[in-house]
């Protein structure tokens, strides 16, 4: 059963994320970032490790307003399995309900094939891909923040904005050879 | 339904939700100056919302049971999806709220230092922008005034190499022969006018005088009347020497002056044939 | 005392790492108080050898006390070299316990009746177990005090531990032990580790086990941290049950340390991708060994973890079951060709 977008009744002030990482540290971290900055708005953050979702939590589960894969490009593990969850997800979440957070992209000894191949899935998909810093304190908080920036949008928060024009506005563009030389 | 219709209700799903938000009291001081009749207002406002939501919501379910699951085509969707949309924003209206005025007093309070503080935020980040746009522009000027003075200077190297070129090539070379033949051509005109007037002015042809003098003396010797200048002798003997120097030699005729030749033949600028005592020719100089 | 003797405490004193040197000699108690205070234990190796070479030439010791120190260091530190564990079976009487004099004679005698140049010493040790050290030698050597076997048992249990040993020498061992302690035989139970105390953890059940619940919490008893009502994991109960699941078959807490597990394999090649090696009719021999600082802990958080999948393969899980690290698989069953372990 795919988790779908308008299966439920939104709730009053409130906001919904979904965190999918198959190492499941980061979104511990990030979690508790998200829910310690936030003051006007009730956010609330479920933690996965992937999709499909354990159908016993379904009653029990809000509506999801925006899911976040976070990818790991240090680990083919985590980039596989994000792929995999995807064809879990509803399509209709994909008209700005869904973003990509990558972390490691700066480092050196990863391969680019990684972050080309991710970064073709989330433009084929139109949705933004963000690349965060998961090691310092900053690095998360800024990650937060970026997140709930667009939770906001997606669950109607924000007024005159929507989620698919936020996602049509920031979504990823398809990497051209011109990055892979420049890395070089 | 179809798929339009149903993108169309989630994004007024949507709206609703966000205007709903702006609907509710929030828990501000200002809430127990509420007048009772305006929050009863307010409450009923927000029932209706709510049950259009509902309705919505149960719309939504409805479709999404019926409409079976074709394969999610990413583009079409989100294409609709954003027709719709665009058709809603559209079509919306402006509308109040409520009608109540402290409601609206309330909520207008409530917006306008949010606006303000975005506005202010907006302001300083437009004027952050111009500053460094300012920047850009000036360095670029800078860069363009050097990139201007380096043609400058680049153009002149230009000419100056040229002209050097001009000099050294061939056609330079050429053309300087030919100003060097001009002016020594000139150089002969002038020589050769000037030649011929002090010729003119000093040894003119003897003018035949008048019948008056024909009775003095006896045997006067009327000079004849094709006597060709000094100037043409001179011309002829030097044409003659010029053309082939195989063959100086003129033959002296009647229409030569006797003294002029004497006189050439005294100075030495003509010498006679060794062996044919009519025959002169020019004298070398060189 | 004579060359080979004072040889024999230069080596031992050798092989001894200076900062133990002071609590085995302590411990060892063959010189006088007056003669362990005047030694320094500061002074370099080979100038503290030759002082405590002069303290015990005065004391005259005899290789027997020599070979003590060696034994008393051992103890102290059994962790040197790789101990195998063998199990006596088909006890002949009712009571299994052997008393220990009685066994240190007995033992003695047997062995020595069985291979004569040997020196033997023994020592029961606090906890209930008894440390023999086995010096051999032929008809044409002397006993080689410089490797030497030791043997571990408990008393009250049919487990001996052995290090140290030559194929040489081992049914000679295994029919003097089985002779001194009444039993019927003694097989090889097939776990063989570096360290001793885990091997016996091990083979005794001594570490912290995990039994089955229904309502399993190993994550909030371990962590209970006040995590937000706003955060909340999807996955909590599989994560809480895969904790469980790795508990149940590996233990809690601190686990024994095995260095290797070895799995031999004589089956038929089943891959169906290459031709040439499947369809055989002769078995594919190969052999996959795990090694592993501390071999139980890296599998457990495999499985904690998830990335291996739950639930724990037997050929895993019976490591700790059966308590053994050498297993042979063969096509009727992953079970054990050799003649089965002991049933616990």
């Amino acid at each position: 059963m795919s988790l779908k977008p308008y299966s439920k009744l939104p709730e009053l002030n409130t906001a919904n994320v979904l965190l999918v990482e198959n190492e499941e540290e980061f979104q511990k971290r990030l979690s508790e970032a998200i829910v310690r900055q936030e003051n006007s708005v009730n956010v609330t953050v479920r933690l996965a490790r992937c999709l499909p979702l354990p159908v016993e939590n379904a009653e029990g589960r809000p509506r999801i307003d925006l899911v976040v894969f976070i990818v790991h490009l240090r680990s083919e593990q985590s980039l596989l399995s994000t792929e995999a969850s995807l064809k879990h997800l509803d399509s209709g979440y994909f008209l700005g309900k869904v973003c990509f957070l990558v972390t490691g992209a700066r480092s050196g000894t990863v391969s680019y094939e990684r972050l080309a191949s991710i970064k073709r899935t989330a433009a084929s998909l139109n949705c933004p891909l963000l690349m965060t810093e998961d090691k310092t304190t900053e690095g998360v908080h800024t990650a937060a923040q970026r997140v709930l920036n667009i939770l906001k949008v997606s669950a109607g928060l924000v007024p005159m904005a929507s989620g698919l024009y936020l996602s049509t506005l920031i979504r990823c563009s398809m990497p051209t050879d011109s990055d892979w030389q420049n890395q070089d | 339904m179809d798929a339009d219709e149903l993108l169309k209700n989630a994004k007024a799903v949507a709206n609703n939700m966000s205007e709903y938000q702006h609907n509710l009291p929030q828990d501000t001081p200002d809430d127990r100056e509420f007048p009772e009749a305006a929050r009863t207002e307010l409450l009923d406002e927000c029932e209706e919302q709510y049950e259009q939501l509902q309705q919505l919501q149960n719309e939504i379910t409805l479709a999404e049971s019926e409409s079976p699951q074709n394969p999610p085509n990413q583009a079409a969707d989100r294409a609709s999806a954003l027709r719709a949309e665009l058709k809603e924003w559209l079509e919306i209206q402006p509308n109040l709220l409520s009608s109540n005025p402290e409601v609206l007093l309330a909520v207008g309070k409530e917006e306008l230092p949010r606006l303000n503080k975005q506005l202010e935020m907006v302001l300083s980040c437009s004027q952050a922008k111009r500053d460094k746009l300012k920047e850009v522009l000036k360095s670029e000027q800078k860069w363009l005034e050097e990139k201007k003075e380096v043609l400058k200077a680049a153009t002149e190297q230009v000419i100056v190499l040229q002209q050097e070129n001009d000099r050294l090539s061939e056609k330079g070379v050429l053309e300087d022969m030919k100003k060097k033949v001009q002016k020594v051509k000139d150089y002969q005109d002038s020589l050769l006018e000037t030649l011929g007037d002090i010729l003119a002015e000093h040894f003119p042809l003897p003018v035949q005088e008048g019948n008056a003098n024909k009775k003095k003396k006896g045997i006067t010797t009327e000079p004849r009347a094709d006597l060709i200048s000094l100037h043409d002798i001179l011309e002829l003997l030097m044409n003659k020497f010029v053309e082939t120097p195989h063959e100086p030699y003129v033959m002296i005729n009647e229409t030569f002056w006797p003294p002029y030749i004497e006189m050439l033949l005294r100075h030495g600028i003509a010498s006679r044939h060794p062996e044919d005592c009519f025959k002169i020719r020019l004298e070398a100089f060189y | 005392m004579d060359d080979s003797v004072k040889q024999l405490l230069r080596q031992i004193i050798r092989k001894i790492p200076s900062s133990k040197l002071e609590s085995t000699l302590t411990k060892w108690d063959h010189l006088s108080k007056r003669q362990f205070r005047s030694l320094d234990f500061t002074q370099p190796k080979w100038l503290f050898c030759e002082n405590l070479l002069s303290l015990c030439e005065e004391n005259d010791l005899t290789v027997k006390q020599v070979t003590e120190l060696d034994m008393l260091y051992h103890i102290e530190h059994p962790n040197q070299g790789t101990w195998y564990a063998c199990q006596l079976v088909d006890a002949e009487e009712e009571t299994l316990s052997s008393e220990l004099v009685h066994f240190r004679e007995s033992f003695k005698k047997h062995l020595k009746y069985l291979i004569s140049h040997i020196a033997v010493k023994t020592k029961k040790n606090d906890d209930g177990s008894i440390w023999i050290r086995i010096a051999w030698g032929d008809n044409f050597t002397r006993p080689n005090h410089l490797k030497p076997s030791y043997v571990v048992h408990h008393l009250q249990t049919p487990y001996v531990f052995v290090s140290g040993l030559t194929a040489k020498y081992k049914t000679l061992l295994h029919q003097a032990l089985v002779l001194s302690t009444r039993y019927r035989s003694i097989t090889d139970v097939h776990l063989s580790g570096r360290c001793l105390s885990a091997l016996r953890d091990l083979l005794m059940r001594q570490y912290k086990q995990v039994f089955p619940t229904k309502y399993p919490r190993p994550l909030q008893e371990r962590n209970p941290l006040p995590s937000t009502p706003n955060i909340e994991n999807e996955h909590m109960k599989h994560t809480e049950n895969r904790l469980q699941m790795a508990a149940e078959v590996f233990g809690d807490g601190a686990l024994p340390k095995l260095e290797t597990a070895v799995y031999k394999l004589e089956t038929k090649y089943r891959d169906n991708g290459n031709e040439m090696l499947s369809g055989r009719e002769e078995p594919f021999r190969g052999e996959v060994r795990f090694t592993s600082s501390n071999l139980l802990e890296s599998l457990k958080s495999c499985v904690s973890s998830g990335i291996a999948c739950a639930p724990v393969t037997p050929l895993l899980s019976s490591i700790t079951q059966k308590g053994r690290n050498y297993f042979v698989i063969t096509d009727k069953g992953p079970g054990i060709s050799r003649p089965p372990g002991p049933k616990i």
